[in-house]
């Protein structure tokens, strides 16, 4: 008996010390969705409550009718154009990635290892000066107050950490399954399709999060670059909500909520993969 | 009369007739608009970018509407960016040829922004006639270097504002404003609760004697002991503990809103949402009491909102956005302003006497410095900060406070000077 | 490895071996020739980089060595300086309020190594208490705690700002309602609540608090991927022999997670370091700077700055710290790696 009373004893400790966690966890959240049903609107609340009294889900029905003061645009078009640049930044970060990381995993030719070092330099670089001639080099290319150049931007700045995260991944993949491959008459793009794609799902979809997050949420390029509302954002909208002086909690709470909702399914969808695909495959056998 | 005198008195009266037909025409019964009817129906679109919200966005937007229905040929997109965002969005897109017509900000951008020739003066498109009807303070703000660069839209100081039910009797002066702030705390309502942002504090500085420039725009805030007293009077109020001083927008904000604060400083870009919350006839707008020290009045820095032209725009697209900036400022949508926005005019022919609380921003702002819009003046506000932070926080003696904030100022100004240089 | 730093530099950056290929007696041209293929899998990344990173990056260090400020955007024939922006940085002799480098620097490096011992503490102790055999509610519990790092940090930020509000935040009214001294100015109050760590103020805790809670989650699930491969037999010869639950987790779990926990703990050292949300929309750096790192010193000296040419010259410095650091830690953890 003594035993199994241990055992249960232990397990009760260690749920409170999870639950303790989760609790902080999720308190914030609570905390955005008792600050969206509050219907003051104000400022500035007095007191912790879960559920305000009067709750009411007037601030989301505020902020979907009217996302951006500064223009007639509807929550659809910009949850549409967020969609396009994030989708659009996911998927060729990791077809440009994947396509490059296999390079550099599987061919050994000059300047390989210059740039797995110049990737590094891009990743550990603050480049905020750069926004300057960022600017100057997408206007000349007249994709800059588009939505094509954001995606540009966005993929460019993903590339780094997708293609040394699935190079790395790649590594760990055996040549010999390639070898087979090309012994069997494939060639070299039928090899990284057929073989080497599908067995590194875990990384591409740790590439495809990455890219979708950093289009969805990015606010400050797009407000330096964009000009025109039918072009914006949600996450430039919600930057725009957090006034000079003072902020609508209750509309900036159920905006918020809305924006992040997309991204927490994502990541809710793609969990199992993000462990695995992060950690260089190393937990494979 | 021989008739050959009749037909001279016939010519003469008819070239006379003539000539005056000729000359009425031409000066178009004195008004001043040159009938180019050729041009004005060309379509030109301008673009305005601002970051106006709430009921000033509703003025721009109606002003537009306005405007654009007199005008058919004229087409104006407005776009609304965070305040934070404008000023970096409007250089870099200016700087690449590109920008708005228009550009809605502070007067404080108006000094980097010329010396960088991304602005266009707009003395070509007015004359002494027109700026007749402008606040002269206004007008003095937006001049540099003999040029005039911006249209003043508002203008704006801070002043006192109080609750008519706590405030009774309005303090002349800083001792007795401080018996009256301490009389008035009780549990969580508090008789002052100050701001102590420079920006807000700036007036008794001032009334103190401090100086902030000398002739060759460095910074002399140190000299004299303004600051010292100022500083002093500040940190009397922060060890008050009736009395909230804190370097804290907010906190002041909610306060008054909420009917727990009798009196703060603020300008008159809140008092709308104060009057919504309280009432109308329970919020007061007065001059802050003379400062007892030295006997002089606050006087707060007098600040404008201005309309800029971007220099990239052709010729065309300047005309079009200064007749566009003109009608903004004239006495209509100024009135608007007036009315639906709080903002105080920066055009005289407003009529404000039906606001008590606009008037008690003009009455302060007799005593108002125009701010400075040299690029020298980017430098002062975080050292001067630095100074009051440290002093109520007890970090720093007032001396030591003012010295290192002119060394500070000094130091960022040979920096930016020596760095123009080529 | 030793000699050729060129060479070594990668090999000691990537964990992966490589099998070195002898190219000396092959010519150049005859290298290129053979890795067409490989060329032609990288040029759509190559290009993509060259034209959005590449240059800008290359601009910016050209920039670094001028005098660009706002006055060059429209006319780009800044002075060149030499080295003076890379020296004024170092003196903090940059017209810029607060700027102290040096004590920008030592908070960065403070910040980043106590954020993530927390992370990394927080994340393993939550792993191992959910690997534990047959433990009720475990994918329910983990679905919650990989929350905050599922909603975007920028809003994450923006909440936790409002939620360290003096009056008014959420931290402070739980602290309320719990008896505990509740007027914590967090953002605002420049004094040091601990006094020999001087150079922590309250904000410091304030974002520490966000960013401990925003980060924990990737090294749980790091962990949690990791503990996987420890092969249970392991523990089951450990316990045949006696071994305590303690001397379990420091002899064999630990260990063998150091490899799989390696490269999240550089990555997570490198986001910290410049973890330009929490900081910039938390504590704004403040008060008086005492919570700026280096990224939010460096756009800030952009933005409203606009000295373009000391903030290239700033990038640069700290690329070269985070160089620094990365190599460190790299030998470090190699080191140790050996002597299991």
């Amino acid at each position: 008996m003594k035993p199994k009373v241990k055992v249960k004893f232990k397990h009760l400790l260690l749920h409170l010390y999870v639950i303790f966690w989760v609790a902080v966890a999720i308190f914030p959240i609570l905390w955005v969705v008792s600050m969206a049903l509050d219907p003051r609107n104000i400022s500035k609340p007095t007191t912790l409550t879960l559920i305000p009294p009067g709750a009411t889900v007037d601030s989301f029905k505020r902020v979907i009718a009217h996302p951006y003061s500064g223009a007639n645009v509807t929550f659809a078009k910009l949850l549409w154009n967020s969609t396009l640049v994030s989708g659009g930044t996911a998927f060729f970060s990791v077809l440009i990635g994947a396509t490059a990381a296999y390079a550099f995993s599987r061919f050994k030719f000059p300047g390989r290892q210059a740039g797995m070092v110049s990737f590094l330099v891009i990743f550990m670089l603050p480049a905020s000066a750069a926004l300057a001639p960022l600017f100057v080099i997408l206007t000349v290319l007249h994709i800059r107050n588009s939505l094509i150049g954001l995606v540009f931007a966005y993929t460019s700045f993903t590339l780094p950490f997708a293609i040394w995260n699935l190079k790395g991944y790649f590594d760990t993949v055996p040549k010999e399954l390639e070898e087979a491959a090309l012994v069997d008459g494939c060639n070299r793009n039928m090899a990284f399709f057929k073989v080497i794609l599908p067995l590194s799902t875990p990384a591409l979809a740790v590439t495809l999060l990455f890219g979708f997050m950093n289009g969805w949420t990015e606010w400050m390029l797009a407000w330096t670059f964009l000009t025109k509302p039918k072009s914006f954002t949600l996450a430039m909208t919600l930057y725009n909500m957090v006034g000079q002086w003072n902020t609508p909690w209750s509309n900036f709470a159920a905006f918020s909520i809305l924006v992040s909702l997309p991204i927490i399914i994502l990541w809710f969808l793609l969990q199992k993969y993000i462990v695995s695909g992060l950690t260089l495959g190393s937990v494979k056998g | 009369m021989s008739s050959r005198q009749n037909a001279v008195k016939k010519i003469v009266v008819l070239a006379t007739v003539v000539m005056m037909l000729v000359s009425v025409s031409l000066t178009g019964c004195g008004t001043k608009k040159p009938a180019k009817p050729a041009e004005q129906a060309k379509p030109i679109t301008i673009t305005i970018w601002h970051s106006w919200s709430g009921a000033e966005l509703d003025v721009l937007n109606d002003a537009i509407s306005k405007y654009t229905a007199a005008h058919s040929n004229v087409t104006i997109n407005q776009l609304q960016v965070p305040f934070d965002q404008l000023k970096n969005k409007f250089q870099t897109s200016a700087a690449a040829g590109e920008g708005p017509d228009i550009l809605v900000g502070p007067a404080d951008w108006i000094g980097a922004f010329t010396k960088a020739n991304l602005i266009a003066p707009i003395d070509p498109y007015v004359d002494s006639d027109f700026l007749s009807h402008y606040v002269k303070g206004a007008v003095g703000q937006v001049t540099l270097n003999g040029k005039m660069m911006a249209m003043p839209e508002s203008t704006e100081c801070v002043a006192m504002v109080y609750n008519k039910d706590l405030v009774k009797n309005l303090p002349k002066d800083t001792d007795s404003m401080i018996t009256l702030a301490d009389s008035l705390q009780t549990g969580d309502t508090y008789g002052l609760v100050y701001n102590t942002g420079f920006y807000f504090t700036a007036g008794y500085f001032f009334a103190a004697g401090m100086k902030l420039f000398d002739a060759n725009n460095n910074s002399i805030v140190s000299q004299g002991d303004g600051g010292v007293k100022a500083l002093n009077f500040l940190k009397k109020l922060s060890d008050d503990p009736k009395i909230i001083a804190a370097n804290d927008y907010g906190k002041a904000d909610s306060m008054f809103k909420e009917g727990k604060a009798a009196m703060i400083i603020n300008g008159p870009w809140a008092v709308g949402d104060y009057v919504k919350a309280l009432g109308a006839d329970k919020v007061g707008v007065a001059p802050m009491p003379s400062f007892s020290v030295t006997g002089k009045p606050f006087a707060p820095f007098v600040n404008t909102k201005d309309f800029m032209i971007n220099a990239n725009s052709d010729d065309a697209h300047k005309k079009a956005a200064m007749d566009f900036v003109k009608f903004m400022t004239g006495k209509e949508i100024e009135q608007e302003f007036f009315e639906k926005a709080k903002h105080i005019p920066s055009n005289v022919d407003v009529d404000t006497s039906s606001d008590p609380i606009v008037n008690g921003f003009l009455e302060q702002m007799k005593n108002g410095v125009p701010m400075p819009i040299i690029s020298e003046m980017g430098a002062v506000w975080d050292p001067m900060q630095t100074a009051i932070d440290s002093v109520l926080a007890g970090k720093a003696t007032p001396e030591d406070a003012i010295k290192t904030a002119q060394d500070a100022i000094n130091k960022k100004i040979q920096s930016t000077r020596n760095s123009s240089k080529k | 490895m030793k000699g050729n730093f060129k060479v070594s530099l990668p090999f000691l950056l990537m964990k992966v071996e490589d099998k070195v290929v002898n190219y000396s007696d092959i010519g150049l041209w005859e290298q290129i020739r053979r890795n067409k293929l490989a060329y032609r899998y990288i040029l759509p990344a190559a290009i993509v980089m060259a034209i959005v990173t590449a240059y800008p990056i290359i601009y910016q260090v050209w920039m670094a060595f001028t005098n660009f400020t706002v006055v060059n955007l429209k006319n780009p024939h800044p002075a060149f300086v030499g080295l003076k922006n890379f020296i004024d940085i170092l003196k903090n002799n940059v017209p810029l309020e607060n700027f102290n480098f040096w004590r920008t620097l030592t908070f960065d490096v403070i910040w980043t190594f106590i954020n993530v011992f927390f992370h990394v503490t927080i994340g393993i102790s939550l792993a191992v208490a959910l690997n534990t055999p047959r433990f009720a509610a475990k994918r329910f519990y983990r679905s919650l705690l990989i929350i905050p790092w599922a909603v975007p940090a920028y809003i994450t930020a923006l909440i936790w700002k409002n939620m360290f509000d003096t009056q008014f935040g959420a931290v402070n009214l739980l602290l309320a309602k719990l008896g505990l001294p509740h007027n914590i100015a967090w953002l605002t109050n420049p004094n040091p609540p601990i006094h020999f760590l001087s150079i922590l103020p309250y904000s410091f805790y304030a974002c520490l608090i966000t960013n401990v809670w925003l980060g924990f989650p990737f090294m749980m699930v790091v962990a949690s991927g990791a503990l996987q491969s420890v092969p249970k037999e392991l523990y089951e010869a450990a316990r045949i022999d006696g071994a305590t639950e303690r001397q379990q987790f420091f002899e064999i779990t630990l260990p063998l997670i150091r490899f799989a926990m390696t490269p999240a703990i550089m990555l997570g050292l490198i986001w910290t370091f410049n973890q330009f949300n929490v900081i910039y929309l938390v504590s704004g750096g403040g008060p008086l700077g005492e919570t700026e790192i280096l990224v939010t010193q460096a756009y800030k000296l952009v933005n409203p700055a606009g000295l373009f040419g000391v903030a290239s010259a700033f990038g640069l410095i700290v690329f070269v710290i985070l160089l620094f650091i990365t190599l460190v830690t790299n030998r470090v953890s190699k080191a140790t790696e050996s002597v299991i």
